[in-house]
């Protein structure tokens, strides 16, 4: 009875050795965004403010994606400003890491600061599909100083948006150098943001290693513990 | 009697006893002299004129004889003010400062014969206001009184004398017109000194010198004077501050000896006079921090008479010295130091000998009396210019060669004998150029030059220096062109609207101004040919009313030339008619809808162009008149209105009225079109005939690709994409209408939704859609969208394969899911 109670565990844990570390590797991506900023610098339109969403499209909230804000760069002169305002799934600041989860209709994340000359962060998202509904949508736009999107060459005033669908597809727009802001000032002309890919790592990720190293040490221990047992049945104990 | 003068009568007669100097080493010339004259100007007979002091302005005044010519006798002394040349004069001006009423009288009883009495003038502040004294009397010569007085204005005033006395004299003023002097109420018995506010107050004497004397008064009140023993053989200077009496803690004492008096005071208290040593001789001296300090002599260890006089604010001293032969010699000691000779400081050439220093301002001007031929004359030291105090221009800006700049040189001191040479330079001497030097006049300390300067095609800075003994000052002039610019209010017009323009200088027209305009597109926006600038003004104004233009945003270039000078500015020019839309697109059988047309959104006003005063008028054209037709021919939009709407009536369509053909849901296209100002805008009406069949679900054909959801912070609205395509191997085109229905989510539910469609907009034209609630298919009251099919290879028909790209638009205040079912629908009625 004990025997077969400690083998059950072991089975238990060996199979979350087994698909944690395929999970995050295989239904993620991770992309390089820089932007030119500069002619945010001396605009009219300022402050500004960065606002990224990852709105739930399955009509159920189910928070089955994670947008991973990291490594946030303003250039010469740029720095983050004030306090970040969070909804829905949102959390984090752009001192560190922002994470938006589709835990909500809407997830908004949103927070000043003050431009330099180029702005660069790494979004790493998940991509699991939203099987009914509308796709989960992550966007980045950047506000004015009347809470306004900066005019861009899309529609949404985006400078990027992703929808997580099978084949995802990364858009990016510049701003629209014929449009004067809501908060006005002049038209600005930065250009679309580089979303350069990142490609995933060959080898496992840290996570992964102890998890699998936990596994083998628990492997070793199992089957001691079964011989050990084994002869004290064998012995009558 | 004047007791004041009974103590420099003391040296009186060694103040006169003039002669050339023997003392003293030769130093250089330091001091340019001045005869100041006298008031009576033939110099072979004249009399002699004695300078008391000097203020900051250079103006002296004294006393000087007065001498009629006619009768060859001498008159009496007469106070004398003398004016400092103004620039350019050849020379300054003395001038006699009448007495009050009565100084000259009939002397009844005694021969009737006119009799003129003396009047003085001791001191002068910086209003130019001069403290002195003047008999007056009735004019019988029977009743004279001496009274103190200030001149200075276009009759001298009589400060009268204190109650109980009988004559008073004003021997110094402060800055602010206080004056301090003396008063008798019994001549030659009482004296006492006094302080004049606008009253006398009675200061009285120190304990055990009974009679009192003030000489000078600075402005923070402090007085300082002199008092007598009752039988005059002993006084003491004073420094009394207040107009309470003076008291013993007044007395300054004396270097050793038994007798003082005090004759200068500066703005910082510092108190100059004589003072006897222990042996009786007199020395000047400097009080200052409580101290009293010889100030030493010309001869040293010699019993003499040394006297110190009167003291600017950088402590320089001046006065009187006895040489080893007994001569009185005018003398300075710098900074309270060491004494020199003012003889040794001018020319020797000059014809003078200085006898006395009376007064000294703080440009180191000196003032007092001296022997000139043969006459004593009241002189006057100017000091070299040591440098450049300052160099500014009449403006900072000018244009071109419109207006007249002054550059004025300041020096530090007056400038010497011959004048002082300032080179002048200019850092683009092609611009802005002055001479190549100015002379500042001998004792002045201002002169003024002309800057020339020349026509600029842009703001150009130019720096203007002048250089004097290693000193220089500089001065930025900008020189402008005279024409600054063109432009338009607003920046942007339609077609038939009017901006208001403007030609503006840098300066106000030196003349009425002619501005020839241009225009890169005289049909697009004519301007006239040119326009006025008033004399003095900096604007001109003209209007251009955009003519008919036919694609969007025309930049016309509008220049503006006068002289050299060219300025241009872009006006845009819109057509007029900006949109043409009719509601509801589609409408069924025999019915109504309303065409709006809207002129065109201006961008840089962010609103919508207005049609002129008058209207504008628009005709309405329908390609099949028999389906569907304006009410009315045409429409006016009013002045100063964007929209202008109209009534399309329709009829039922048949094959024989529907010359492009019944489509398959029953449908004939009707184009309507609005004309204005050369512009023509087009909209479609779809007529369904009746009994046409209600639209079907084709979403089995016609495939939706929904986006996701988008919070637009601008508008607190959400967005959503959506690409609508027909499958490529559907094999069935689809006729428009052709529509997207929002069915509920999950089916059957009925409640009201959360969120409510508000806009839907054709991202391929960015027209806005239609939006209805379906009525007569299947799901019903759902938000349909009425797809524009305009742009597509055959227009009005979705082929396999075409696609259009639409933006939904929600208000959704709670942020709820926004939860709906794509069903596209055609083929009949919604």
């Amino acid at each position: 009875m004990k025997i077969v109670r400690a083998f059950h565990l072991f089975l238990l844990l060996g199979a979350g050795l087994l698909t944690l570390p395929s999970s995050s590797i295989a239904d993620t991506v991770e992309y390089q965004f820089t932007l030119n900023t500069a002619p945010l610098v001396s605009s009219a339109a300022g402050p500004f403010s960065l606002d990224f969403q990852l709105n739930d499209g399955s009509g159920t909230n189910d928070g089955n994606n994670t947008a991973t804000l990291s490594n946030f760069s303003f250039g010469a002169g740029g720095a983050p400003v004030g306090a970040a305002s969070l909804i829905g799934g949102a959390s984090g600041n752009l001192s560190s890491t922002v994470q938006i989860k589709d835990s909500s209709f809407l997830n908004d994340f949103t927070q000043g600061f003050t431009a330099g000359n180029t702005l660069s962060f790494t979004l790493n998202l998940t991509t699991n599909v939203d099987t009914r509904g509308a796709p989960d949508e992550f966007t980045f736009a950047i506000l004015d100083n009347t809470g306004s999107e900066l005019p861009t060459k899309t529609p949404l005033n985006v400078f990027s948006l992703i929808d997580v669908t099978a084949k995802l597809h990364v858009q990016t727009f510049g701003s629209d150098p014929n449009q004067v802001p809501v908060a006005g000032g002049t038209p600005l002309d930065t250009g679309a943001p580089t979303a350069k890919l990142i490609p995933p790592s060959t080898a496992p990720e840290p996570t992964s290693i102890v998890l699998l190293a936990a596994g083998l040490l628990l492997l070793v221990a199992k089957f001691k513990l079964f011989d050990r047992l084994n002869v004290r049945a064998k012995n009558g104990d | 009697m004047n007791i004041r003068k009974l103590f420099a009568g003391l040296s009186a007669a060694m103040l006169l006893q003039n002669g050339i100097p023997t003392s003293g080493a030769p130093g250089p010339i330091t001091y340019t002299v001045t005869d100041l004259g006298a008031l009576s100007a033939n110099l072979a007979t004249d009399t002699d004129s004695s300078a008391t002091a000097i203020n900051s302005a250079g103006y002296v005044v004294g006393y000087s004889g007065v001498f009629d010519n006619s009768s060859g006798t001498f008159l009496s002394h007469h106070a004398f003010a003398w004016i400092p040349k103004a620039q350019n004069a050849p020379t300054g001006a003395i001038a006699d400062l009448r007495g009050l009423p009565g100084f000259v009288c009939v002397d009844v009883g005694h021969g009737n014969n006119l009799v003129r009495f003396d009047t003085n003038a001791w001191d002068i502040n910086d209003l130019n206001q001069i403290s002195g004294d003047s008999w007056t009397g009735d004019g019988t010569c029977q009743t004279l009184q001496l009274h103190a007085a200030i001149y200075g204005g276009s009759s001298p005033k009589d400060l009268g004398v204190p109650t109980g006395t009988v004559s008073s004299s004003g021997s110094g003023i402060n800055s602010i017109g206080d004056v301090v002097g003396h008063a008798e109420n019994q001549p030659g018995t009482s004296l006492f000194a006094f302080f004049y506010d606008g009253t006398f107050h009675d200061l009285g004497a120190l304990p055990n010198f009974p009679f009192g004397e003030a000489n000078k008064v600075n402005a923070a009140g402090q007085v300082v004077g002199q008092s007598y023993t009752a039988d005059l053989s002993n006084l003491h200077a004073f420094l009394h501050k207040g107009t309470g009496p003076i008291t013993a803690a007044d007395d300054l004492g004396t270097l050793g000896g038994t007798n003082s008096a005090a004759y200068g005071i500066n703005a910082n208290g510092v108190v100059v006079g004589n003072a006897s040593l222990a042996d009786n001789s007199v020395h000047g001296f400097i009080y200052i921090g409580g101290k009293m300090s010889d100030l030493g002599t010309l001869t040293p260890g010699v019993f003499n008479f040394t006297g110190a006089s009167a003291i600017n604010n950088s402590n320089d001293v001046v006065g009187v010295s006895q040489t080893a032969a007994g001569d009185n010699h005018a003398v300075i000691w710098k900074k309270g130091g060491p004494i020199a000779d003012l003889n040794t400081m001018i020319n020797p050439a000059s014809g003078w000998t200085l006898t006395s220093a009376t007064g000294i301002n703080d440009s180191g001007q000196i003032v007092g009396q001296g022997m000139l031929n043969g006459h004593i004359r009241a002189f006057l030291l100017t000091p070299p210019e040591t440098g450049l105090e300052g160099l500014i221009l009449s403006a900072a800006t000018v244009c071109g060669t419109v207006q007249t700049t002054i550059g004025t040189v300041t020096l530090q001191t007056p400038a010497g004998a011959s004048g002082a040479l300032v080179p002048i330079t200019s850092s683009r001497p092609n611009v802005a150029d002055g001479p190549p030097s100015v002379t500042v006049a001998a004792g002045q300390t201002k002169a003024t030059f002309p800057i020339t300067t020349r026509d600029v095609s842009v703001a150009t800075p130019v720096t203007i220096t002048a250089f004097l003994n290693g000193t220089f000052k500089s001065a930025t002039l900008t020189v402008h062109p005279l024409l600054s610019s063109v432009s338009f209010t607003p920046r942007e017009i339609c077609s038939r609207t009017t901006a208001t323009a403007k030609v503006t200088l840098a300066c106000p027209a030196p003349v009425a101004e002619s501005v020839s305009l241009s225009s890169a597109d005289s049909g697009a926006a004519p301007v006239p040919n040119n326009v006025e600038v008033s004399l003095g003004k900096t604007i001109g104004s003209f209007s251009v009313t955009g003519g008919d233009v036919f694609s969007d945003a025309n930049d016309i270039a509008i220049t503006a030339t006068l002289g050299a000078d060219k300025q241009s500015d872009t006006l845009t020019v819109h057509p007029l008619l900006g949109n043409l839309t009719i509601v509801p697109a589609t409408v069924m059988g025999k019915k109504t809808a309303i065409g709006t047309v809207s002129l065109t959104f201006n961008i840089f006003n962010g609103q919508n162009c207005q049609a002129p005063h008058g209207g504008i008028n628009v005709a309405l054209v329908s390609d099949n008149s028999e389906v569907a037709r304006p009410a009315v021919p045409s429409i006016t939009i009013p002045g100063g209105s964007s929209i202008g709407t109209f009534t399309i009536n329709t009829s039922v369509p048949t094959a024989q009225t529907c010359a492009k053909g019944i489509s398959n849901v029953g449908t004939c296209a009707v184009d309507i079109s609005a004309e204005a100002a050369g512009g023509v805008q087009t909209a479609s009406v779809d007529v369904t005939q009746p009994g046409s069949p209600a639209a079907v679900n084709v979403s089995q054909i016609v495939s939706v690709i929904p986006g996701g959801f988008h919070f637009d912070h601008a508008t607190n609205t959400y967005t959503q994409e959506l690409l609508i395509v027909n499958q490529v191997n559907s094999q069935t085109p689809i006729a428009a209408p052709i529509g997207l229905v929002l069915d509920h989510f999950p089916p059957g539910d009925t409640n009201p939704d959360p969120w409510v469609l508000i806009g839907a907009k054709d991202l391929d034209t960015s027209k806005a859609l239609v939006i209805g609630t379906t009525k007569a298919t299947t799901p019903v009251n759902r938000p349909v969208v009425t797809l524009s099919l305009t742009n597509l290879p055959t227009p009005g028909v979705l082929n396999p394969g075409d696609s259009v790209t639409i933006l939904l638009n929600f208000s959704n205040p709670t942020n709820a899911p926004i939860t709906y079912i794509p069903v596209m629908i055609a083929g009949g009625k919604f």
